[in-house]
Formats: structure tokens, C-alpha cells, sequence
């Protein structure tokens, strides 16, 4: 792969989010093992809707398929979303701490400010 | 909280109460106008409660951008912009003088849905904003999204953007901002359309005369030179759509005033005010402004106008010089308004202006806590013959804001030697009463150094104002610069980061920089200075490449209409004033968190190379854990490293160093219109908003310890030889050379200071300042005390500002973390 289709596979994940159509309940929705509630999300400090990448998977990765395709190397980060759903990955650790007061600023290992969140 | 009305203003101002007095000083219409006026500005990262979302203009927007989808899109967006202002809800303030808000209702921030698709799952993602009913409100939004999800500015710039450049921008771990106008600000040729020469019905004549001539070459003599004329035909109908509704938009307040005032007001002076509002906004902006109510409406219109069109993150003015002629014409000469009457309406326009407020992402409100946007008005300065340019409106701005205290707008200062004494004194004054402004910036060195970098005329140069908080930028034809994006802005501290982890970055888990060698085999520090080296200059590419290409294709992807018909060269031209044909260039880096980087080498260099008390295996190893069990050796990295701003050559040398390889690189780099990329060191609240994302320093900082807080002030704490030696570190740099303007925050003994001879010593001070050569320098003066106080009792203490960095905040509305940085930095004794 060149290296412009490499991270052209990266921006594409980044993107996809933001221009699907999805509705309230689908956007509402926060699974059981929500990537937001794993230990290895780091969260986007750049945009807070919601985006992270994961500490352990590398770009290619994808937990939302059955099964779950696991990249452990690469130059970055798998770019995945608070609330997609991990329950098939086998990395998901859950986090106990979890900071959902947006006061204080930035922190992609704790912050998980979005308003679905206080559901959970 | 009540006012204390038995406490004398004299014990008030022994305990540097300063806002009580504020209270008791201002005239019952200023304390309305303050006390009502709805914060938008974000607690740390948090909207304050009661603060929603505006849908009115998003659904009207909509609604008409889908309409005219088959027009050019400078025409759609300024067909767009005239539905929303010819529908949208608007509203008069009781008591208020001047008109104009971008919300439907006081209390809502704007949406600009057209700017990012990720901006807009975050509103709808945001907590504590949405409208009630809350479920129809995220159904609403949801369509919105779906509706502009892929259409935005920064869609389509991301889909021609290098995949690299956009992942690793977007990262969040170099830097902020979006390449767009939508989010940018614009400087404004203030020389074209607010000198009094010609209001908007004189820049529609201008059009017309433009278009006349066009078409009698596009109804003539074929050839591929009228070929760019049918595009610019409809730039110029663009422009005129935008400037006649802004007119209607004006005279719809007219109309509600003298509704009002005809049918429902009683208050035979209110009345009488409603009436003198309807005159105004039937005049302005219209026709030029005839005095000082039409002047400073004119020029809030122009303000709010150019918030429909665009975010516009900083609002550059200069009110003392453009209105003062206004002001002199009414109170001196013709005396239709007594002193306090214009103070008045001083006060009410920074009022209208703390007032602004749009939904930004959350980078940027943590970016700036506590405000909106860097809305920093220059004061003082020379004109353009070179001669004094304060008068008696500066003076009355400089003692309005002690009244209203509010955090933004803050001024900056344009000191120069012919400054009178009594201006010096209201300067002091401000500073005092602890409201962290005006700024002080360095005249004569600055005016050198726009000529230096950018090639501006002296003559044009003389005119410069603020961008945002720092950089400064002529109002003339050539010289002002119509889009300025905040992603130049580089977060530094990486810079030293990336060289000694090899490029690679553990907070985001990306091989971000080059791979410049692994730093544990660096066997001198020239090595470790080279690494450097390639890591600045990637990191400043990489910005500096998504803001070119972002200006570049701005007219393409997003248009400006409304600012174009005030830009002359648009109008003459026209073209977008975005298009970088016809200005010289004006673009500065923003340098984050930049001062880690000396400290961090000179710490390397003392500890390892020179003295090698650690090996370099040693030190990559207690950083990689954070230092996490190498407590010893960390402090001994704080403690016996030497620092900035000691005054000591053997770390003010290597960021001299530093400082002369950006600058010899800024002039590597070119921006669209040709010209230089100097850098800017200076914070706003980014060294709070970056403590999780940089990784641990040599300097001994932790991942999670807040970054010191200033483009070139010395760490808090840090600085131990007293005031004068901060300002010989500083001095050692070029202040035109090197790069654009230094930001040096300074804390000051407020008990130290009071009275006549607390004056003369800070007069001293500013003395050394500017001999020195420094370009600039801002103030805390409040005390620990007060500052702790707030901490514990916030609500006694709502109203205490503070100087985070290149503005100015309500100490209750940061965060924790920044109150305690602020509380952190060194109290000078001078």
C-alpha cells in the first residue's frame, strides 16, 4: 500500500463518523463495552466529538466486524469512537475512572465529555 | 452577592475590592447593562448553565443555502446570510444604546453548521446546551448534520489535503484551529470603511461603477482577458446582496425602536432614546457615521455583520483612533453629550462586545477559558505621520473598562516614548484595579518589525492593530490580512518531545515526526541540537502547508461576501477578500508552549553532556515512565538545570539559539501570497489544554503538569533573580529579528505597588522594558490572597479578573488547574 493510500485509510476513519447519516437512537446509543469505556481509548484533544484512537491496535484494526481484525503494528494509531462497540475485542479493558465534567481540560486517557455519556 | 454598602471606597480599595467600587462608580444604566449581560464564554471547558444553542439561525441558513444551491458560492452565501438577517428574531436590551446581536435571544451562542462536519457531531454530542424541548432539539440538529455532514469548508478541504498532513493535524497533538475562514479572523481594512469617508451606500456605487465597466467589456470585443470578468460579476453582485441586506438588517432595528418607543414606552427619556436609536441604525451603516453613537453602532454592526458570515475567533480594533474624532467632535467642540454620557456609551460598547459568544469546539474553549475569542482592541500608538495617537477617547476607554470589568474585550497598548503622562496614569490605573490590561506593546520596535518581517510601508505600518492577541496587522488596502487561521499554531513543547523519542508520540500513538535518530545513542548535544532542528522544521511545515493550502482554496470553499464588500481591494478587484492576490502578507506562527524547549535542552546539555551525571539511556528511560520512580533525578532536573529568565547566558544561549533557527526557517517558508511565516511565542490557555497531551520534559515536568504559561515568561517559579533579570533574558532576544512579538507575563506586588510611588516604580520598570528592546509585557497585579479567596469562595469573588495569557478572564471561570498555574507564577518585586 503507498503511503497516501495508508493514511488516506487513516482520514478516511476519521471523516467517517462526522458525514454518516445516522439517527437520534443511533447516536443516543452507548453498548456495554463502549470504546469510551475502555482503558485503551485516548481521546481526540482536537475534536471532542467524540473520537479517540486506541493505545494497543494500530491503523487497519477493526473491532466492529465478526471477527474482530486485529493490527498490532503501524505508524498509527486505530482511529475508532466513544461509542462504538468493542464487545468483540479482545483488548477492551474497562476503565474504572472515568471523567465526565468537561471543567477541567483536556485529558484523553479519563475525559469522556460527550452528553451521552451521563447515561452511563 | 450584595453589595458591602456600608464599607467605605477607601477600605474597598485597601482590600483591592476593586469591582464593588466599579459597582458604586458606574452609572445605573452601565451596572443594568453589565449585570444582565448573558457569559459565554466556557467555565474550564463547560458552557455556563443557561447558555443554548441558537437553532433560528442554523434553520434559516439552511433553508436558503439549499435554495440557492445552484448559485456561485460567494452569491449563495450572500443570499444565504440575507435570509437569515432579514427573519431573524431580534432584540433590544432595556437601557441599551447599541444595537446588534447574531443570536435570536441574549442568552444563545451561534451555530456555523457550514465550517466542519466534526464540529457539529461535537455540538450535538455537547452537554447542557440544547434548547429545550431537548429531544426535538437533537432531532433538529441530527437533520442538520446530516444534511451538511461532507459539505463543509473543512470536508472539503480535508478531501485535497495530503491523508499525512490531515491525520497527523487532526492528531490534536501539534496543534489547533481549522484551515478554513469559517473558524479563522479576519483584520479588517478599517483605512477603506471606517475613516468616515463612505458608509455602505457609497461601497454600492463602488460596485456598481465596478460591474458597469465589467459588463462593457463582457457585452465587447471577445478575447480570454474578459474571461475572469463573468466570476467577478458575480463577486460584485455578491458583495452588494450582502451589503444591502446588512441595511435592511439595521433599519429592522430602527423600526423596533421606534415601534417601541411610539407604542409602548412610557419613559419620556427612554423614549427620547429609542427615538435617537432609530435615527441611528436608519443612518449607519448606511451612510457614514456624524457622531459618536453612529460611529460606535457603525462599528459594532460591522462586527456582529461579520459574525454571520464567519466565527471570527479575534475581533482587531483600534476604537480610540477611529471613533476619537467622534468623540471630540461631540464632547469638546460641539458638546451635544457631557463626558459621562460618552462614557456611556463606551462602557455599553464593550458590554455589546463581552455579549458575543458562537458555539466553538472544545479545544478552542479550553484554549480560552473563561471568553469567546480573543477580542483584543489596540489603544495609543502613533499615527500614521508618526505623531501621538491618543486623544480623550482613549482615556475614556482606558476608564470605562474599570467600570464594566469585563474580561473581554481587553486592550492592548501601543506604548512609544511621546506617551503623556496622564495616559501612562489611566494605563496604571487598569493594571491596578487588577484587570490584567492593557497589554503593553513596544511602538517603534513593533512598527520595525512588521517591516522587517512582511515589508510593510512605515506609513502602513503606523496603522497596525492586534490580529488577535498578539500579532500586529495594518488596516490598509494591501497590508491587512482577511483570514488568519489559529492552525499555525504549533504546540512547541513536542518540538524537544519528538527529538528525543525518535518522532514518535506516545500520547496519540503515532510516528508523527521525522525519525531523527534514537536519542539514547546521542553521544554531544550537537546531535540532540540537530534532532531539534528537524523536528521544529517538520512541525511548522506540516501547520504552515494545511493553512496555505487552507487560505488557498477558501474562496472556493467557503466565500466571503460581507467582508469583502468592506475590503477596498476586494471591491476593486473583484475577488474573495480572502484571495491572497493583492496583499503583501501578514502570517505569523503561534508558538505554544516554546520556553520548555530551552529549559528542556539547557537541562540535557548541563546534566548529561556537560557534567554527565545521568546517561542519556538514563534520562530517555525516567521519561518514557513519566518519571515515575526517578523522583531524585527529576528534581534534580528542576532544581540544578539552569532556566530561562535568570539572566543566565548559559540557557538564555541555547533559546537564542532556538529562537535564530525558527527565525532562519520562517524565511524558508513562504505563505500564499509569497511572504514570511515568523513565529509568535505566546499562550492563551493552551499550556492547560496541552498538560495531557505533552509528554514528560527534561525540564522535569510530568505528563499532566501544566506548561508554563507564557511565549517567553520564565516557568512559574522558575525565575528567581527578580523582575530585572527576567527582562535581560528577555532583552536578549531580537525583538524584530527573531520573530513577530514575545509574550512575557509578569505578576506584581499590588501592595508593592499602590499609590504615587507604586507608580513611579512601575514607570521605572516600563523604563528597563522598553531600553531593553522587549516588545511586550502584561500584568497580574492581584494577590495570592484574593486569588485563594476566590478559590474558596467563589461566589464573593465572581468578579476578580485575571491575565491568563494574551487575555484577560474571570478567575472563577478558569480551571483548577489554570487558577493554580496563575497563583504559581512569581510575584515580582520591582
Amino acid at each position: 500500500m503507498s503511503r497516501r493510500d495508508q493514511w488516506g485509510q487513516v482520514k478516511d476513519s476519521m471523516f467517517e463518523q462526522s458525514t454518516t447519516k445516522k439517527s437520534v437512537e443511533e447516536r443516543e446509543k452507548i453498548p456495554e463495552k463502549a470504546c469510551a469505556l475502555c482503558k485503551n481509548f485516548s481521546e481526540n484533544a482536537y475534536a471532542s466529538d467524540g473520537r479517540g484512537a486506541c493505545r494497543i491496535l494500530k491503523m487497519g484494526s477493526n473491532v466492529a466486524v465478526d471477527p474482530p481484525v486485529y493490527v498490532m503494528d503501524g505508524e498509527a494509531g486505530y482511529i475508532t469512537f466513544f461509542n462504538v462497540d468493542g464487545f468483540r475485542c479482545s483488548h477492551f479493558v474497562r476503565m474504572e475512572l472515568i471523567d465526565k465534567d468537561g471543567y477541567e481540560c483536556a485529558d484523553p486517557a479519563y475525559r469522556r465529555v460527550q452528553r451521552q455519556m451521563e447515561k452511563v | 452577592m450584595a453589595e458591602p454598602a456600608q464599607v467605605s471606597l477607601k477600605e474597598l480599595e485597601k482590600k483591592q475590592e476593586w469591582w464593588w467600587i466599579a459597582e458604586r462608580k458606574r452609572s445605573k444604566r452601565l451596572d443594568y447593562l453589565r449585570k444582565a449581560v448573558w457569559k459565554k464564554g466556557a467555565l474550564g471547558g463547560n458552557y455556563a448553565p443557561g447558555i443554548k444553542v441558537d437553532l433560528e439561525l442554523p434553520t434559516l441558513f439552511t433553508q436558503a443555502w439549499d435554495f440557492w444551491r445552484f448559485d456561485p458560492i460567494m452569491l449563495r452565501r450572500a443570499k444565504t446570510n440575507s435570509n437569515v438577517l432579514d427573519n431573524i428574531t431580534i432584540f433590544i436590551t432595556d437601557h441599551a444604546q447599541i444595537m446588534g446581536y447574531m443570536g435570536s435571544a441574549p442568552h444563545t451562542i451561534t451555530w456555523r453548521l457550514d465550517g466542519a462536519s466534526m464540529v457539529n457531531e461535537e455540538l450535538y454530542n455537547e452537554p447542557g446546551i440544547m434548547p429545550e424541548p431537548q429531544e426535538e432539539s437533537l432531532k433538529k440538529i441530527a437533520e442538520f448534520n446530516a444534511y451538511w455532514g461532507g459539505q463543509t469548508a473543512i470536508d472539503k478541504l480535508a478531501r485535497v489535503l495530503d491523508p499525512e498532513d490531515a491525520v497527523k493535524f487532526l492528531s490534536g497533538a501539534i496543534g489547533w484551529g481549522a484551515p478554513t475562514s469559517a473558524y479563522g479572523y479576519s483584520g479588517k481594512n478599517y483605512e477603506y470603511f471606517m475613516t468616515g469617508k463612505r458608509g455602505f451606500e457609497d461601497i454600492i456605487a463602488e460596485i456598481d461603477a465596478s460591474i458597469e465597466k465589467a459588463e462593457d467589456r463582457t457585452i465587447g470585443l471577445p478575447g480570454p482577458d474578459i474571461l475572469p470578468l463573468y466570476d467577478r460579476i458575480q463577486n460584485w453582485i455578491a458583495m452588494k446582496t450582502a451589503l444591502q441586506a446588512s441595511i435592511r438588517w439595521a433599519k429592522r432595528f430602527a423600526r423596533l425602536a421606534r415601534i417601541i418607543a411610539e407604542n409602548f414606552e412610557t419613559d419620556p427619556k427612554r423614549k427620547k432614546e429609542l427615538l435617537r436609536i432609530a435615527e441611528t441604525c436608519e443612518r449607519v451603516p448606511a451612510k457614514p457615521p456624524r457622531n459618536l453613537q453612529e460611529s460606535l453602532q457603525y462599528d459594532h454592526f460591522i462586527q456582529i455583520l461579520a459574525r454571520f458570515e464567519a466565527h471570527e475567533g479575534a475581533w482587531p480594533s483600534r476604537p480610540d483612533y477611529y471613533h476619537g474624532p467622534y468623540y471630540d467632535k461631540d464632547v469638546n467642540v460641539e458638546k451635544s453629550i457631557t463626558k459621562e454620557e460618552a462614557l456611556d456609551l463606551v462602557g455599553e460598547f464593550m458590554i455589546r462586545a463581552y455579549e458575543v459568544g458562537g458555539f466553538a469546539p472544545r479545544w478552542a474553549r479550553e484554549g480560552l477559558q473563561g471568553i469567546t475569542g480573543t477580542w483584543v482592541w489596540t489603544l495609543g500608538g502613533v499615527k500614521q505621520d508618526g505623531s501621538d495617537a491618543c486623544n480623550d477617547l482613549t482615556i475614556a476607554f482606558l476608564q470605562a473598562a474599570r467600570l464594566v470589568r469585563v474580561a473581554n474585550p481587553t486592550f492592548a497598548f501601543r506604548w512609544h516614548p511621546k506617551v503623556k503622562d496622564e495616559v501612562m496614569r489611566e494605563i496604571f490605573e487598569c493594571i491596578r484595579h487588577g484587570l490584567g490590561y492593557p497589554s503593553m506593546r513596544n511602538d517603534p520596535i513593533l512598527i520595525n518589525n512588521a517591516m522587517h518581517w512582511h515589508g510593510h510601508p512605515l506609513e502602513e505600518a503606523r496603522t497596525w492593530v492586534h490580529q488577535a492577541c498578539m500579532s500586529p496587522n495594518p488596516t490598509t488596502k494591501h497590508g491587512f490580512q482577511p483570514m488568519r487561521m489559529a492552525s499555525a499554531t504549533a504546540n512547541c513543547a513536542k518540538i524537544v518531545e519528538y527529538a528525543l523519542h525518535n518522532g514518535y508520540d506516545y500520547v496519540v500513538n503515532m510516528q508523527m515526526g521525522p525519525k531523527t535518530g534514537d536519542a539514547r545513542k546521542f553521544t554531544d548535544f550537537e546531535q540532540l541540537f540537530r534532532a531539534w532542528v528537524r523536528q521544529m522544521e517538520w512541525i511548522f511545515s506540516l501547520l504552515v502547508r494545511t493553512v496555505n493550502l487552507g487560505r488557498y482554496k477558501d474562496p472556493e470553499f467557503f466565500g466571503r461576501p460581507f467582508l469583502s464588500g468592506i475590503s477596498e481591494r476586494a471591491v476593486e478587484s473583484g475577488l474573495d477578500a480572502v484571495s491572497y492576490v493583492g496583499e503583501r502578507g501578514n502570517c505569523w506562527i503561534t508558538a505554544f508552549t516554546y520556553v520548555e524547549n530551552a529549559d528542556a535542552l539547557a537541562a540535557v546539555k548541563k546534566l548529561v553532556f556537560d557534567d554527565k551525571k545521568y546517561t542519556m539511556d538514563q534520562l530517555i528511560t525516567a521519561l518514557e515512565a513519566n518519571w515515575d520512580g526517578y523522583e531524585e533525578m527529576r528534581l534534580d532536573f528542576v532544581r540544578n538545570a539552569p532556566k530561562w529568565g535568570n539572566d543566565d547566558d548559559y540557557v538564555d544561549n541555547i533559546m537564542i539559539r532556538c529562537l535564530e533557527e525558527c527565525a532562519r526557517f520562517s524565511k524558508e517558508i513562504k505563505c500564499p501570497c509569497g511572504n514570511n511565516w515568523p513565529i509568535l511565542p505566546e499562550n492563551v490557555s493552551g499550556n492547560i489544554h496541552y498538560a495531557n497531551i505533552v509528554g514528560a520534559l527534561p525540564n522535569g515536568r510530568r505528563l499532566g503538569d501544566a506548561l508554563y504559561d507564557g511565549g517567553v515568561s520564565p516557568g512559574p517559579g522558575l525565575d528567581k533573580n527578580g523582575p530585572t533579570a527576567v527582562l535581560k533574558s528577555c532583552g536578549k532576544i531580537d525583538h524584530i529579528g527573531h520573530g513577530r512579538a514575545f509574550l512575557l507575563n509578569q505578576r506584581l506586588s499590588p501592595s508593592q505597588l499602590a499609590g504615587e510611588k507604586g507608580y513611579q516604580l512601575w514607570r521605572a520598570y516600563m523604563k528597563t522594558w522598553a531600553d531593553l528592546g522587549n516588545d511586550h509585557v502584561q500584568f497580574n497585579m492581584v494577590s495570592d490572597a484574593t486569588l485563594r479567596a476566590a478559590q474558596k469562595d467563589p461566589e464573593k469573588f465572581s468578579e476578580v479578573i485575571v491575565r491568563v495569557a494574551g487575555y484577560s478572564a474571570h478567575f472563577v471561570d478558569i480551571s483548577r488547574k489554570t487558577q493554580d498555574n496563575i497563583i504559581q507564577r512569581t510575584v515580582q518585586g520591582i
